[in-house]
Formats: structure tokens, C-alpha cells, sequence
């Protein structure tokens, strides 16, 4: 059976966990899904396509219970994990704040279709890892 | 009198900004809120070290300079859009890690602390991004 790190196609992707193949497998000398989980980090710029299929690659092993243990504590010296994932978002939304205090951003915003709504789902998603947190809390 | 891009003390920076000096200016052949923005992005991506560019960012905003730039920049990859975009991204990478440590039997510690500063963070932004509120639409 092919490893699952080497199908590029997500269709097949889904088609090899549906077929059994380990989602806890390496690739890279990495654990799959921190493999996918480090690729996704270092993307600093969305420019096609490509990141959308490992976006769902991603979600596709944690939904078929890849462990996520290496993710969550990283190995030393290692950036690419949790906590580094949140000083991310915690920036950029720190950044995003500031530029809301503009009187000028936010009438900009609003005038254009694609900035609202990009707001607007920032917020949606937002509210969903508020969410996720409340319900990590109540099984901690 | 020193342009804005190149004073990195905050107490002169601030000093600047008291003065008449033009919050319009360029530096390095751009709008000086465009290449403060940009240090900022690159801070956040470790590109950069100092975070002083949050302070400066913030206070060219408090002094009103034009934020119209950072709508159309030419650099993708520092501009608005792309932030907005690479956010919702590690968003979603997030709520799904997050889905997945729910199957971690002894997860605590540190993870809990982070959790609950994630958790006073999101509610404060939340708070903070709502389109449709009295206070955006003043």
C-alpha cells in the first residue's frame, strides 16, 4: 500500500484512510499529520490551491484519529507546534485590532464586499474555536 | 528632521508624531504605515526580532495617517488581504488541532494555561471584529 504522505491527489488521499492505511504513519521522518501540520504553518502567503488540499489532508487524519500528541508538544528547539500556532493568531489578530481603531479602515472595510465578509467569517470562526475552548475546559 | 522609518526609539518616534511632521511620509520608497505594517508581518512570521513595530504601527493609526495603502498593496504577502486570509487559515489549522487533543487522555498542563489565555484572547477579539455593532457604525 502506497504511504499515504506520497498521494498528492486528496480524493485518493480520502480513498487510502477509507482503504485502512495507517494515518499515524511517517513521512519525512515526521509523523504524517505533524508533517502536514509543519507545511501548513510555513505557508505565509495563500496563493493557490494546493494549500486548501493540505488544509483538508490536515482535517481529513485528525477526523480519522491521527494522533496529535507531537503537535501539541513539539519536540525542543521546534517552533512549528500549538503553542507557535497561537502566538500566531494572537499577533495577527493583535495587528487586525490596531488597524480597526482606524476610523478610515473600518469605513474602507465596509465598503468593500470582500473585506466585510472576510470579516465577518474571521468572527464565525472565532466564535467556533471560543466554542471548542469552552468545551475543552469542561473535559480537562 | 529624521524621517519616521528610520527613528527606532519609541519615545523619539512618539516625539515625531507630536511635532508636524507628516504621517503621509514614505520610507524606502513606500508609505511609511505600509513598511511599518510590513514589519509587523515579518516580526510575526520570525523574520524579525523587535516588536517595537507593534507600538509604531499602533501610534501612525492613533495619529491618523492614511490606512489606504494597505488596501492596495503591491507586497501580497504583507498586505491586509493576505493577513486576513492567513489568519481564517490558522484558524481553521487550530480548530482542527484542537478537535484532535480532545483524544489526548492526559492532556493538561501546559496546555490548560495556554487554553484559557487563547480562550480571554479570542472573546476579547470577538468583541472586537463585530461588523454590524453600534460602535462600527458610529
Amino acid at each position: 500500500m502506497r504511504k499515504l504522505g506520497s498521494i498528492e491527489s486528496f480524493d485518493a488521499f480520502v480513498l487510502g484512510i477509507a482503504g485502512g492505511a495507517d494515518v499515524n504513519s511517517t513521512w519525512k521522518g515526521y509523523p504524517l499529520v505533524q508533517f502536514i501540520f509543519r507545511e501548513l504553518m510555513h505557508i505565509h502567503e495563500l496563493k493557490n490551491d494546493q494549500h486548501k488540499t493540505l488544509l483538508k489532508k490536515y482535517q481529513a487524519l485528525v477526523m480519522a484519529g491521527a494522533d496529535v500528541t507531537t503537535i501539541v508538544y513539539g519536540s525542543p528547539g521546534d517552533y512549528d507546534n500549538f503553542f507557535d500556532l497561537s502566538r500566531y493568531i494572537v499577533l495577527r489578530l493583535k495587528l487586525l485590532s490596531i488597524l480597526l481603531s482606524s476610523r478610515q479602515a473600518k469605513a474602507l472595510i465596509l465598503q468593500d464586499r470582500w473585506y466585510s465578509g472576510a470579516l465577518r467569517e474571521l468572527q464565525t470562526e472565532l466564535r467556533t474555536l471560543s466554542n471548542q475552548l469552552d468545551e475543552m475546559e469542561s473535559v480537562e | 528632521m529624521k524621517k519616521l522609518g528610520a527613528i527606532k526609539d519609541l519615545d523619539a518616534f512618539r516625539a515625531s508624531l507630536a511635532s508636524d511632521i507628516d504621517v503621509n511620509q514614505t520610507w524606502c520608497g513606500r508609505p511609511v504605515i505600509e513598511y511599518y505594517f510590513t514589519e509587523c508581518m515579518r516580526y510575526i512570521n520570525r523574520y524579525r526580532n523587535d516588536a517595537n513595530c507593534f507600538l509604531q504601527f499602533s501610534m501612525l493609526i492613533e495619529a491618523e495617517a492614511d490606512v489606504f495603502p494597505l488596501f492596495q498593496t503591491v507586497y501580497a504577502e504583507y498586505g491586509l488581504k493576505n493577513l486576513m486570509e492567513i489568519l481564517y487559515l490558522e484558524l481553521e489549522i487550530l480548530i482542527i488541532t484542537l478537535s484532535g487533543m480532545k483524544k489526548i487522555p492526559d492532556i493538561a498542563f501546559p496546555f490548560a494555561k495556554e487554553r484559557m489565555r487563547l480562550k480571554s484572547e479570542v472573546e476579547a477579539w470577538i468583541q472586537n471584529i463585530i461588523l454590524t455593532d453600534e460602535k462600527y457604525n458610529e
